[in-house]
């Protein structure tokens, strides 16, 4: 079964370059561009993986995980944060919001892909 | 990159690989050869910035995506830091307006080969592109040509005044983006430790 991911990002170039990346090793995406788009667009698609920019307009990372981790449907669905902040207290807070991890960029696409094998197996 | 300090009511310059943002009385101000600077404003927020950043014409739009490419990548990641600062400092995604000055063939990057891009018209091709795909209105630009450029970004109306130089007064660029653009390479060749995953 094709695995379906999930990209939010308010910039899309960073969506076009992160779904060319997934789609180039076989897996279908879903573009969102913010948190808001992405809550709705996991209850028409419910994806296996969610990769998202921390932030952005209307809701940001943080918001949409902990949305996301109160909907029991998408408790336990792995959701990678993808951003330009490196600081510690950050990463703490998206791991206490429920993050299952965090790629600062830039990153290569390979670390990317890297990532996504590991998390879905 | 790094944001480049200031004290306010100051002119701000900013070097090869800096940005900078701000929502006060400041202006900003680069020297420009193969670099372009991409000047950013929200004037109903009232907050600017500009970066100054130097991409490669290695690999950029040898691939489907030229945003997936190595040099894509870099310049994407170079815009995203300044418009995220912007955003810090309360700009709004659809208020923004951009400039954009640079990239051009100056002697020493020229490239001998028609079917290779310049370094400056790689970085020129990128910025329109890329404000494209964000949907950012490009409303005035200077790109190209072969002289240098310093630009002054004014926070009273958002103008940016132009200076040119003659090339032989840009030896002391040319050896700073040099230094820069080797830089950014081993950047890209060592970064490993940006990965932290919980479960």
């Amino acid at each position: 079964m094709e695995k379906i991911i999930l990209t939010v990002d308010d910039s899309a170039s960073i969506r076009q370059m992160v779904t060319f990346t997934l789609k180039n090793e076989g897996y279908q995406v879903v573009e969102a561009v913010d948190g808001v788009d992405a809550l709705s667009k996991l209850q028409q698609t419910p994806a296996h993986m969610v990769l998202t920019d921390l932030h952005m307009p209307n809701m940001n990372g943080i918001e949409l995980i902990k949305e996301v981790r109160s909907n029991p449907d998408f408790k336990f669905i792995p959701i990678i944060l993808l951003t330009t902040e490196s600081q510690s207290d950050k990463k703490q807070e998206g791991k206490a919001a429920g993050a299952t991890g965090w790629i600062v960029k830039p990153f290569k696409p390979e670390q990317l892909i890297g990532v996504v094998k590991k998390v879905l197996g | 990159m790094k944001q480049t300090p200031c004290q306010p009511n100051q002119k701000v310059i900013i070097h090869p690989g800096g940005y900078f943002a701000t929502n006060e009385k400041i202006f900003i101000s680069t020297l420009l050869g193969s670099c372009v600077a991409a000047c950013l404003f929200d004037p109903v927020k009232k907050v600017m910035g500009m970066n100054h950043f130097l991409l490669s014409s290695e690999t950029y739009k040898q691939k489907g995506s030229g945003f997936a490419t190595l040099t894509g990548r870099y310049g994407v990641h170079a815009m995203e830091l300044l418009i995220n600062k912007m955003f810090k400092l309360g700009a709004a995604r659809i208020n923004l307006k951009a400039k954009a000055f640079g990239g051009a063939t100056l002697r020493e990057f020229a490239n001998g080969n028609s079917r290779m891009m310049s370094v400056g018209e790689t970085n020129m091709r990128f910025i329109r592109e890329f404000l494209t795909k964000e949907n950012i209105p490009l409303i005035s630009e200077d790109l190209g040509g072969t002289q240098g450029r310093t630009i002054y970004f004014d926070w009273r109306d958002y103008s940016v005044y132009v200076r040119r130089h003659h090339p032989v007064d840009l030896s002391s660029l040319l050896e700073k983006e040099k230094k820069y653009q080797e830089g950014m390479k081993r950047h890209q060749d060592t970064n490993g430790d940006n990965i932290t995953l919980w479960n």
